[in-house]
């Protein structure tokens, strides 16, 4: 049974105006412990925000039309306290004692990307899988087409000792596994959600959220591409094959595709395109354009 | 290496007699040229290509074996691509590519601007001279045992990569400040592009002395949006930046070039480029901001006047022929008088500069 208490702090706050078509549309998020199986079927524990009690190692992405209002209702699913905030957002920061919800309203007449996440002893919860992205953008205009990317490190010395109280050094952070929505290739290429299959002339739009501990560098073969959005907001509309993105940084990326083909893209911190140590089997994903 | 070091490369060059070095040879060609590469591979061992880093090919030519082919041992090929947009990409080998890059399969290509002006990009700002740096780094013990490319299972077990050395151009240390490609000689209000790429696995911060002025017009081959004035760039793996720097002061300093290991954020090693400012440049011009811009009278006894046509933000410096600052101040489209009475007869140096644009005119006071 959830047990509704009082969380520590509760904001509600406007982003912007909103217009007369402003909806309110309500979502529920899950704090769940479960285990990360990686590309070479190694297991280890994570933490991450789902749509239901049940745990899944990819965080839920939220998609919220511009101009409507979110009213989001985080639970905390854990036998441990947990929080929620919103990176670069003040006045979102709340804390959750297991079994405990609170609600937040939030809403924008931007298409953005926003980092949800937890705070509790940071980064370490964060690091054991606690980050996803809200993305506003007129998801009603279904002519673009819309892709998602989690981009996130592990070390899975570190996810089987943090959760026994053990301290870790992210001055000596070597992760062994890269993954973009939880997967590394080769079975990163069957989520419908990362892999980018369009036509020529389609308005392709990606949102991205580097929730991992390490730098990444993510390049693109074959196109260019618009950052629309990004929250290092001096790089709002630079146009680059290459994202240099740092931790806990979010993007909106667009291109429109001008030939057919498929294209790679990658970390080209070239070492991060492994896991376990084995090349290619990390952040490399390959697009199909018709 | 710097302190006597050798260990084995893989590497790409420009005639079968050559011995590879790191970086490849730099690949030059003019905004608007359809380029055409002639590649042959004489590796015995693993399979090859080129990858057209940043100059969106079509899957035919982007040498990525994922998606298209590569070239065995003795196999050739073309690879081509339209120099569309000015700025700097790179090359590469795609085959197993964490460690054909480690091993030295890289290099840059320099896309001039149109019929090949030194101009960062056709149309932009004029520059006196460039530099190209490629930043990288070693693990010797990844050259000393290279790791195996299984070419039936494209797999290939990684050892633990801890750099050694840390390298612009393939050099480090002592060996920065004589290279000529690296060590940056100016004169005070010279124009200066530096064209900056990464492809190591670790993120490079530069960090820029104030008096250089730096400021950034292009990445990855496309003019920035706006341009920004910094004094510390990070430069990530594959990113690339044009960055015009103009020194207001003669100096002999460094450029502080910093190795981020990207996992922890932690810098692991600094390179310095000794920048050598002496003397001033007066030989800047720039086209476009010539045609707005008219300076009257010249000689002058002391006060003369400038007329500027453009709704830009104009800052206009007065500077000694010492190279000091003796006036400073700022116009958008109308007149600006200046007046010289207060200081000696002799040659002084005007500086004009627009966020896009550099014009330098000598006036005579007698």
């Amino acid at each position: 049974m959830q047990k509704k208490l009082v969380a520590y702090s509760l904001f509600v706050i406007a982003l912007t105006a909103t217009n007369q078509l402003a909806a309110l549309s309500r979502d529920t998020i899950y704090i769940n412990r479960g285990f990360f199986t990686t590309v070479d079927t190694i297991s280890f524990p994570y933490l991450a925000f789902n749509k239901t009690t049940t745990f899944n190692n990819l965080n839920t992405v939220l998609r919220v039309e511009i101009y409507d209002t979110l009213e989001l209702t985080v639970v905390n699913n854990d036998s441990i306290p947990h929080g929620f905030d919103l990176k670069g957002v003040s006045g979102y920061k709340l804390g959750l004692f297991p079994g405990a919800s609170a609600t937040v309203k939030l809403s924008s007449n931007l298409r953005k990307a926003i980092c949800y996440f937890d705070p509790t002893d940071y980064p370490l919860n964060r690091y054991m899988g606690l980050a996803g992205m809200i993305c506003f953008d007129d998801f009603g205009n279904k002519k673009t087409k819309r892709f998602y990317w989690n981009l996130k490190d592990h070390d899975s010395t570190y996810n089987k000792i943090i959760p026994f109280g053990a301290t870790v050094d992210f001055n000596t952070y070597y992760p062994n596994y890269f993954t973009i929505n939880g997967l590394s290739f080769p079975q990163l290429q069957n989520d419908t959600t990362a892999v980018i299959n369009g036509k020529i002339g389609d308005t392709i739009r990606i949102f991205c959220l580097n929730s991992g501990q390490s730098s990444h560098s993510i390049h693109f073969h074959g196109f260019h591409t618009k950052a629309i959005y990004h929250s290092q907001i001096f790089k709002i509309d630079w146009e680059k094959d290459t994202w240099g993105t740092p931790s806990m940084e979010t993007m909106v990326l667009e291109f429109v595709p001008d030939k057919s083909g498929k294209y790679s893209v990658h970390d080209h911190n070239l070492v991060a395109v492994s896991g376990g140590g084995v090349h290619p089997n990390g952040m490399f994903i390959i697009m199909s354009i018709q | 290496m710097y302190d006597g070091v050798s260990f084995r490369v893989f590497g790409l060059t420009h005639a079968l007699t050559a011995s590879p070095k790191i970086p490849a040879p730099i690949i030059y060609c003019n905004e608007g040229d359809s380029v055409v590469l002639n590649a042959l591979s004489i590796s015995q061992t693993d399979h090859h290509t080129i990858h057209l880093h940043g100059l969106d090919v079509n899957t035919r030519n982007d040498g990525d074996p994922a998606t298209s082919f590569y070239l065995s041992h003795l196999q050739d090929t073309t690879y081509s691509f339209r120099a569309r947009h000015a700025g700097s990409y790179l090359y590469h080998c795609h085959v197993g590519d964490v460690v054909h890059v480690q091993m030295g399969m890289y290099g840059m290509i320099v896309v001039r601007a149109a019929g090949g002006a030194k101009q960062i990009y056709t149309g932009g700002p004029t520059y006196s001279k460039d530099y190209n740096w490629l930043m990288s780094e070693v693990d010797r013990s990844w050259h000393d045992s290279i790791p195996v490319h299984d070419t039936k299972t494209d797999r290939i077990n990684l050892p633990r990569y801890v750099p050694d050395y840390f390298l612009i151009n393939g050099k480090s240390e002592w060996e920065i400040g004589v290279d000529s490609t690296i060590h940056v000689v100016a004169s005070q209000n010279e124009p200066v592009l530096l064209r900056l790429a990464n492809i190591g696995f670790y993120d490079n911060r530069v960090i820029f002395p104030k008096y250089l002025q730096a400021k950034v017009y292009e990445s990855d081959g496309r003019i920035m949006p706006k341009v920004i004035a910094t004094d510390t760039l990070l430069i990530s793996p594959g990113e690339r930046f044009g960055v015009l720097i103009l020194p207001n002061d003669q100096q002999q300093d460094s450029i502080r070039m910093e190795y981020l290991n990207m996992n922890t954020g932690l810098p692991e090693n600094v390179q310095h480029i000794p920048v050598s400012v002496t003397g001033i440049y007066t030989n800047t011009q720039d086209v476009n901001l010539d045609k707005t811009i008219s300076v009257y009278p010249n000689p002058t006894s002391g006060v003369f006047n400038i007329t500027y046509n453009s709704t830009d933000l104009l800052n206009v410096e007065l500077f000694s022929s010492q190279g000091k600052v003796l006036l400073n101040s700022a116009m958008i489209m109308g007149n600006l008088t200046l007046d010289l009475s207060a200081f000696p007869v002799g040659l002084y140096y005007l500086r004009m500069t627009s966020d896009d644009a550099i014009f330098t005119k000598k006036i005579i006071k007698d």
